[in-house]
Parts: structure tokens; C-alpha cells; sequence
């Protein structure tokens, strides 16, 4: 298999892959006709179609020549990594995870972690830096969202405040 | 450096105090949500806005709508229904959201169990418009017009599961008639279809359609209130036209969580009946033409249950042919 | 004329040292809301409009304006400087206004979003004055055929969004239309691909798509590029200003921009959505003059035009707001809500019952545009020196204030772990080289393409012959093939070439 555009090639398959399973998530509700549509029937028709240009899109890849392959590439794993961990830890900090019984630690708590971690995904990292950075940040978002526009988030964790 | 953030938090943790939950008496010490399971501008919401600034004065904090349509009211109830019963999360509940929608979808909830209900705010009669360029001159007229349609009529309401639908249903049912439910999120897209000569007939609350029926855009067939209406003196009732079943109020309401503790709804409630009796709600009534009644918390609760009691057998005969 | 003797009504109630001071606070909270990602106008508006409830009701609805355009203005702000559509109308604005903050040129593009912002919104507001009425009428030949295919017409013109393959745009219009039907349909109760996530039953966020997919997604593949690669804008930063050429290419994009945007903001079904995409879609199809960068690589037009369309459409679609009292998106029904509460009923009458009010809010309308001028243009510099700030300190900002953004429509961490998938998702687009422009306005158009679609349908007893029945529907579709026709073409021509070439 000659793969001539290694981007089209996949992206057509992601096309394909999410077109049926949402063709075929779509027959779990009623299709209904044209008359009297039903929930599935519109997802149904555009799964359908997107896994048809899928099709389309990944014989292309192998048909028509490209200058240089179109390689995808390299995947830039640590930022992936760390800004998605931290993500997930201010939400998790923020909100709470009930399933292991971690209470709500609150805003600030979660921005340190988040700086914390995110900055992680750059090519340097400086502890001191980051701190202040966090420490910053964390001033600057209690002003403005919490005292300015009196937005509802909890700020400290919950031992605290009760 | 390391340990200025473990030591900022021993500080606040020893100059605040915790305090204990003291929910009743403290109530309301944070905003509270008020939930409009419809799209903003209908009926509900008005009621919805009044109430919560009504509340929101009385009680000094902030009371603010949260509009989540859908399904005839069943999303928006369905989030309040699952909330914490601490009387910071509220539905303006309803005739179309509480008794008709729920028994439409199955595994939705149970109208009684998964709520409190709190107070009634008010609502106005049902209104059986079309477009004034169709030539149906009254209310009588209008089955001979549908029967002559060689497609049927297609006619719009707020909704599946509104009580505007129902009523539509039921007028279709009884005499057999050819007429297509258009289903619309709302009475705004409805009126604006309306308006548009793209649906010809519709049954909605009047005050969706007020304004229009005043500038003689919208003609106004019928109305189910008990009694005529002062505002409009020659629109016969549905129950003068010969349908005395179609006669009712679409009622909206204040409910909340199941659970909720008998003093906080009884706290809430004397305030909305306060609110609903003062002079500022005669004027809304009065230009909405919307009429509310006094209720305490239980005999509210008891009046859900005698109007499930009352529609549900109408609404299960609509049920069973394929919708 | 009746039209200057209402106006100068609707200054004098607008121009009192009170109510210009209502607008004031309403355009500054609104910037601050539109800065920040993800804090929309809608909650704002949403939160303050108890506080109005104490005001006069001119005052009120001065303010909530301000609010609103506010909002707008601060989205493009944020969508120029970091990539971050705030808002489904700054998407488009993405996509030149970035790349043009990355060569150095955030000035001329902030520049050029808020001139044309403010000339669309003067000609709206006059357009609003003077054919409010009339408008309506036309406004009520869309019925939902017509809808559909305006929409129809609209997501072609998506394809043109893209700058790559048309048929990976096409793809991600196809995917982006799916995912606004995650959610409960609303015609039957049914939760579709919901997994019975409560929280996804309410379908997934705009704000939560724009933030991961554009937000998070550029700063992962912006990071994963090498130090040299990387095209970090704080060494080269230009004149704040747009150049001569510069305005020369723009004025007649803002123009083109403003005419759509007016024409599409008066539809109530949805059209002020559109406007930003259509004048996009229509200024990349003019030829490009000598020497100008193509679009999608920072072409000014390609910020100029989006722009005033939508704070065009902003204008116009107050129209069936004041006219017939039916709100046009979410945030006009809270206008009605307010004037409910003030005992206005929005409708026909008001004209004639509250000219005050009706005048005196048009009037406002072009205060407050005036306004915020006013107040972005000197603030383009402070938001340059933003810019200087180190990359490794801004991007962890970045992520935290789209969290924080995203967090703050619904209180819910779910919408924080959703972020998170669509920045990863975000960055796989990004290595697939699939863009995500199309993407989103499938997604906003997604529900209501279906939703119009069924009403047709139903309408028409099931005869999909009516969309070409009539009329108006007809026509709108027959521009759509002919886009289509014209967009492919190209693409046509190229494969010829190629094939020519090989022999």
C-alpha cells in the first residue's frame, strides 16, 4: 500500500470510523421516515455520508501524489501530557472527585496545581518561576472573577471554609 | 519559597472559622436559581422573572433565571429534580411541565415524588389563534375550513407536552379532524410561524399571543378560561362553544427538590403568595391576562395532584395511536 | 423626515448624563466578559439583569446593550491575540486575526476589527432605524425550508472557510454537525449519544468545543514544535496601525461585510450566526490584489469583513426583537424578559406606545458602538505589550483562564474534563491537518438544520420537492450549487493541470 498522503490517509479513516459509529448509534433510536422524522434519522443520514467521504478521502490519499508524502509527523507528547494533566487537576482541585472521597480544594489550589504541572510542557522550567507565575495568577483571577464579577466557584478548599 | 503556600494556608485556616450549616434559618446566604424549563419570553419566564425579582428584594440576594428548554419542560425539571433539596436550586414548575409532559414521556419522573411544591404563581387561559389572513371568521367556521383542507390543517403550540398542545389534540380527537402538530421550542418560534402565514392555526397561552391579537395581525378564535375575558368581550370560551373539557388555566409554579425541609417551603411560599398579591403582580396580571390564586404549600400540593388526577386520562387517550 | 425627528427623540432620552453613564458601565463589562475566554454575555447578562430590575427601563435596556456589543468587541480581541473564539461569531475572526498577531500584525488587526465593527454598526443602526418595519415583512417569507437552505448555502460556504483539502472541510462540517446533535432532541425527549452522562444531555458547549479544539489545541502543537520553529510574536511587533494599503484593502470588505451581516441579522430564526462565516466565505472569493497574503495566512480583509458582518447582524437583529417581540437568540430573550419585567410588552405597538424606549435604545445602540471605539482603540497597545510576555508564562494563563471560562458557564468539572478531550482532540485536527473552522459551524448550525429540516418536512407532509417548490428556498439552493460549483473549481482545474503536466 502506497501511502502518497499520509495525513489524508488517516484522517480519512477517523472520518470513516466516527461516520459509522455514529450511523450505527443512530439505529438504536427511532429512524422514523421523511414525514415524521425520528431522533435517528438525521444522524443516521449524516454518519452514513461522512463514512462515505471517508472512503473517498482515504483512496485519494493513496491515489493522488503529494510533493512530500504529507507525514504527519512527529506527536508532541509531553505537551500533550502535561496540559491535559493540568487540566484535569484543577478540575479535579476545584470541584472535588467524590470516588476517592477528595473533598473540594478550592480556585487557588487548583491554579497552583495547574501552572504547576502545565508548565511542565515547555521546553523549560524554573520552580521559582513557575511559583510566582502560579502565585500571579492566582491574585489575578480572585480580583477579577471572584470580587469583580462575583462569580460562584469555591476558592478555598472546603476543610476551610466549612 | 516552598513553604510560603503551605503557611498562607494554616494562616486562613486559623482566622476562619468554620461555621455549621444552619440551611433554614440562614437560607437564602448565596444565590439562588430559579430554572425556566423554556426558552426565554414565554409565559413562564415572565412569571419566572417576577417571582425572582420579587424574592430577590424581599431577601436580599440574588435570585437569577436559568432558562433550559426543552421537551415540553422535562429537561429543565429533570436537573432540579436531581439537585440538592437546600433551596438554592428552584423550577418554575406547571400544568405543561409537571402533569401533561411527564406522562407523555414515560421515565421521565413522577410529578409528586421527585419534587416539592412550593407555591403557584399565576398563568392565562389558552388561546386558539390564526393568522388573520385566513378566512375563518369564527371559531365555528374553523372545522368546516380544516375539512376542506385537502392536507390538513397544520397548526403550532409551545410544544409537545404544553398545555397548548394538548388542548389542540384533544379538539382534533373529538371531532376527527385532519390537523398536523408542528412542533416548535417555544410560543416565540410558534408565533413567529404564525405570523408568518407558514402555519395557519395555533393554541397558545394569550399572553404569547396578546400583542399581536391587539394589532390585528392575529385573529382570536376562542379562549378556555371559565368565564369571558373583560379584555375581550365577543371571544367565546371553549366551554360556550360546546367543549367543557377543554376548559382550563395554564398554571405556572414554584417548586423545588424532593425533601425539602416543610419550614423552608413554607418560608418560601408566604413570600411568593405575598408577591403574587401585591400591586406590581395585579399589573403584570393585568397586561398579561394572567389570574393567579392563594395557596399554602400543602394545599398546593394537594392542587398538583387533583389536576394530574383531572388531565391524565385525557392525555393517555391521545397517547395511543402513533405520534 | 419622521426618521431625524424620531432620532433626535431617541438621542435626547439616550444622551442624558445618566443613561450615557449606564452605557458606559454595560460596554466596560462587556469588554471585560468578551476579554476573558469562555465568560460569554449571556451569563453576564444573565446575572446582572436583577440589578436592572432597580433602574429605569431605558437604562436598563442601555445597559444590557453595552453588555452585548461589549462582549463582541472583546471577543475579537481574544480571538486575534490568543486564538480563542469567545463566541460563535468570533470564530472566523480566528483564522486571519491569529496568524496576522503572529507576523507581528495584532495592531492593524484590532485596528481593523474595531473600525469595521464600528462603521457595520452605525449602517445597522440606521438600517434598524429606518426600515425596521418593512424589514419584518421580508423576514417572514423564511419559513423553515427557507432556513434550511439558507443553512444549506451557509455550510458550502464553510468548505471555503478551510484552506486545505475542500474535501476534509467538508468532513468536518459533517463531524461538527453531528456533535450538535449530542444532546436531548428536542422534538422527541430523546437523549441522543448521551452514553447516559446527565451532563451530556444537554449536548456539548460551544464554549467547551471553541476552547479545547482552538485554545488548547495550538498551544499543544505551538509547544510541540522545535524553539526554532516556533514563531513566537513577541520579537517582531509593528505599527499599531493599519497601513495605507491596508485600509485601501479593507474598505471594501467592511463593506461588503456590512451589507451581509444587515441582511442576514433581521432573520429571527438564526441568520446573525451566519453572518460572520458568509462574509468570510464571500471576501475570499473576491481576487486577491497584487501582493496581498492569501487568506487563512493573515489577510486583513479576512478580519475586516467577519467583523463588521457580525456587529452588522448584532444591529439588524433587533429588529424582530423590537418588532414583533421574538427574540433571535438567547441573549435578546433576556431583553424581553427585562422589558416584561418593566411592563413593556415587546411587540408592533412599541413603537407607537413607548417611542422613548424604541428610539431611545437605537439611539444607544450608536453611542455605545461609538463607545467602545473609544475605549479598544488606545487599549490595542496594552493589549500588544501582552503579547511581549513570554511564551512559557502566557500559555499556562491560557489554559487556566479556558478552564476557568469553561467552568463558569455551568459550575459543572465535567465541562472541565470535556475541555481537555477536545484540546487533545484539538491537537490530533491539528497533525491530521483536518481545521477546525468548518467543524464549528456545523456544530452551531447542527440542531437547527435538523430542527428546520423536520418542520419542513412535516409542513410538507413529507415532499422533499418543497425546498425547491419555493421560491425563495429555490433560489438559495441554487446559489449553493452554484458555490459549490465555483469553489470546486479550482480544485477541478489543478487535477486537469496535473493530468496535462504528467502526459
Amino acid at each position: 500500500m502506497n501511502i502518497k498522503s499520509q495525513k489524508d490517509f488517516f484522517s480519512g479513516l477517523m472520518f470513516m470510523a466516527v461516520g459509522l459509529a455514529f450511523a450505527w448509534g443512530a439505529t438504536s433510536y427511532k429512524i422514523g421516515d421523511a414525514a415524521r422524522m425520528g431522533p435517528g434519522y438525521f444522524p443516521l443520514l449524516l454518519g452514513v455520508l461522512m463514512a462515505i467521504l471517508g472512503g473517498v478521502i482515504t483512496f485519494k490519499s493513496l491515489v493522488v501524489e503529494t510533493e512530500d508524502g504529507d507525514k504527519i509527523g512527529s506527536w508532541a507528547w509531553k505537551p500533550v501530557v502535561f496540559i491535559i494533566a493540568g487540566n484535569l487537576a484543577f478540575g479535579i482541585l476545584l470541584g472535588g472527585l467524590p470516588s476517592i472521597k477528595l473533598p473540594a480544594m478550592g480556585l487557588i489550589a487548583g491554579i497552583y496545581a495547574l501552572t504547576l504541572i502545565a508548565a511542565n510542557a515547555g521546553d523549560e522550567f524554573d520552580l521559582k518561576e513557575v511559583l510566582v507565575l502560579a502565585t500571579v495568577l492566582s491574585v489575578i483571577c480572585y480580583f477579577t472573577f471572584i470580587k469583580l464579577l462575583n462569580l460562584q466557584f469555591p476558592v478555598w478548599p472546603a476543610f476551610i471554609t466549612g | 519559597m516552598k513553604f510560603l503556600p503551605i503557611s498562607a494556608a494554616l494562616i486562613a485556616a486559623a482566622a476562619l472559622v468554620p461555621h455549621a450549616a444552619q440551611a433554614q434559618s440562614d437560607w437564602p446566604s448565596k444565590p439562588v436559581r430559579i430554572v425556566v424549563p423554556y426558552s426565554p419570553g414565554g409565559s413562564a419566564d415572565t412569571l419566572g422573572r417576577f417571582i425572582a425579582k420579587h424574592l430577590g428584594e424581599a431577601f436580599k440576594q440574588s435570585f437569577v433565571v436559568d432558562n433550559k428548554a426543552g421537551a415540553g419542560g422535562i429537561i429543565g425539571s429533570q436537573l432540579v429534580a436531581k439537585a440538592p433539596p437546600d433551596g438554592y436550586t428552584l423550577v418554575v414548575s406547571g400544568i405543561g411541565s409537571h402533569v401533561i409532559a411527564p406522562i407523555e414521556t414515560p421515565n421521565s419522573f413522577d410529578p409528586m415524588k421527585d419534587f416539592t411544591h412550593i407555591a403557584i404563581l399565576g398563568g392565562p387561559p389558552l388561546a386558539v389563534i390564526v393568522n388573520a389572513e385566513v378566512p375563518v371568521k369564527d371559531f365555528k367556521a374553523l372545522t368546516p375550513y380544516i375539512n376542506a383542507m385537502p392536507k390538513g390543517l397544520s397548526w403550532g403550540s409551545p410544544g409537545a407536552g404544553t398545555h397548548g398542545h394538548l388542548t389542540g389534540e384533544l379538539f382534533r380527537a373529538a371531532g376527527g379532524l385532519n390537523m398536523v402538530h408542528i412542533n416548535y421550542k417555544g410560543a416565540g418560534p410558534a408565533v413567529a410561524d404564525l405570523l408568518g402565514n407558514q402555519i395557519q392555526a395555533a393554541v397558545m397561552t394569550l399572553s404569547s399571543a396578546n400583542a399581536h391579537v391587539q394589532s390585528g395581525k392575529l385573529r382570536l378564535l376562542a379562549l378556555s378560561s371559565p368565564k369571558r375575558l373583560p379584555e375581550y368581550p365577543t371571544t367565546p370560551t371553549l366551554a360556550e362553544l360546546g367543549y367543557p373539557g377543554l376548559t382550563g388555566t395554564t398554571w405556572f409554579s414554584l417548586s423545588g427538590p424532593p425533601g425539602m425541609a416543610p419550614a423552608l417551603v413554607d418560608k418560601i411560599n408566604a413570600e411568593v403568595r405575598r408577591g403574587m398579591q401585591s400591586a406590581a403582580a395585579r399589573t403584570l396580571m393585568a397586561n398579561e391576562s394572567m389570574e393567579t390564586a392563594d395557596y399554602d404549600a400543602p394545599a398546593f400540593s394537594r392542587y398538583v395532584a387533583s389536576e394530574i388526577e383531572r388531565w391524565s386520562p385525557a392525555v393517555r387517550s391521545l397517547s395511543k395511536p402513533a405520534k | 423626515m419622521d426618521l431625524i425627528a424620531n432620532l433626535s427623540l431617541g438621542f435626547g432620552v439616550a444622551f442624558t448624563p445618566i443613561n450615557l453613564m449606564y452605557g458606559f458601565i454595560g460596554c466596560m463589562l462587556g469588554t471585560l466578559i468578551g476579554v476573558l475566554p469562555g465568560i460569554g454575555p449571556l451569563a453576564t447578562i444573565a446575572m446582572l439583569l436583577p440589578a436592572t430590575y432597580a433602574l429605569p427601563p431605558v437604562s436598563a435596556l442601555i445597559m444590557l446593550a453595552g453588555i452585548y456589543y461589549g462582549a463582541q468587541y472583546g471577543g475579537s480581541t481574544t480571538a486575534i491575540l490568543v486564538n480563542l473564539p469567545g463566541e460563535s461569531s468570533s470564530v472566523v475572526t480566528v483564522i486571519d486575526g491569529y496568524q496576522m498577531a503572529r507576523q507581528g500584525r495584532a495592531g492593524p488587526a484590532l485596528a481593523a476589527a474595531g473600525l469595521g465593527s464600528f462603521f457595520a454598526g452605525c449602517v445597522g443602526t440606521l438600517v434598524l432605524a429606518a426600515f425596521a418595519v418593512p424589514l419584518t415583512e421580508v423576514a417572514f417569507k423564511f419559513g423553515p425550508a427557507e432556513y434550511f437552505s439558507l443553512m444549506v448555502l451557509g455550510l458550502i460556504g464553510a468548505v471555503v472557510l478551510a484552506s486545505g483539502s475542500l474535501l476534509k472541510a467538508v468532513g468536518m462540517i459533517l463531524l461538527g454537525l453531528l456533535m450538535g446533535l449530542v444532546g436531548t432532541d428536542v422534538n422527541s425527549g430523546v437523549a441522543r449519544y448521551s452514553f447516559d452522562i446527565p451532563e451530556l444531555t444537554d449536548g456539548i458547549g460551544f464554549i467547551v468545543v471553541g476552547m479545547g479544539v482552538f485554545g488548547y489545541g495550538e498551544i499543544i502543537s505551538n509547544l510541540g514544535k522545535h524553539e526554532s520553529e516556533r514563531e513566537v510574536f513577541t520579537a517582531k511587533v509593528e505599527g499599531l496601525f493599519p497601513t495605507k494599503a491596508d485600509f485601501l484593502n479593507m474598505i471594501p470588505a467592511v463593506l461588503r461585510g456590512t451589507v451581509l451581516g444587515s441582511m442576514l441579522g433581521i432573520l429571527p430564526g438564526g441568520g446573525a450566526v451566519m453572518a460572520a462565516f458568509a462574509a468570510y466565505t464571500l471576501e475570499k472569493k473576491t481576487p486577491l490584489r497584487p501582493g496581498e497574503i492569501p487568506f487563512g495566512k493573515g489577510n486583513i480583509r479576512g478580519v475586516a469583513a467577519p467583523e463588521s458582518a457580525n456587529n452588522a447582524a448584532a444591529q439588524t437583529s433587533f429588529i424582530p426583537l423590537l418588532t414583533l417581540g421574538i427574540p433571535p437568540n438567547a441573549v435578546m430573550a433576556l431583553m424581553v424578559g427585562a422589558m416584561t419585567i418593566h411592563n413593556i410588552q415587546p411587540g408592533p405597538q412599541v413603537m407607537t406606545s413607548n417611542p422613548e424606549l424604541f428610539w431611545g435604545l437605537i439611539a444607544s445602540m450608536w453611542i455605545g458602538n461609538a463607545m467602545l471605539i473609544v475605549l479598544n482603540l488606545p487599549l490595542i497597545g496594552i493589549w500588544i505589550k501582552l503579547l511581549t510576555v513570554p511564551y512559557r508564562w502566557l500559555y499556562p494563563a491560557i489554559v487556566l483562564f479556558c478552564a476557568i471560562g469553561v467552568y463558569s458557564t455551568n459550575n459543572n468539572t465535567f465541562d472541565i474534563w470535556l475541555v481537555g478531550l477536545f484540546g487533545a482532540i484539538g491537537y490530533l485536527f491539528v497533525k491530521l491537518g483536518t481545521e477546525p473552522a468548518p467543524l464549528l459551524l456545523g456544530f452551531i448550525l447542527g440542531p437547527m438544520m435538523e430542527e428546520n429540516l423536520r418542520r419542513a418536512l412535516l409542513l410538507s407532509r413529507g415532499d422533499w420537492s418543497v425546498f425547491v417548490t419555493r421560491g425563495l428556498s429555490a433560489s438559495l439552493l441554487a446559489v449553493a450549487v452554484f458555490l459549490l460549483v465555483i469553489v470546486m473549481l479550482p480544485a477541478v482545474k489543478k487535477s486537469r493541470e496535473e493530468a496535462f503536466v504528467e502526459d
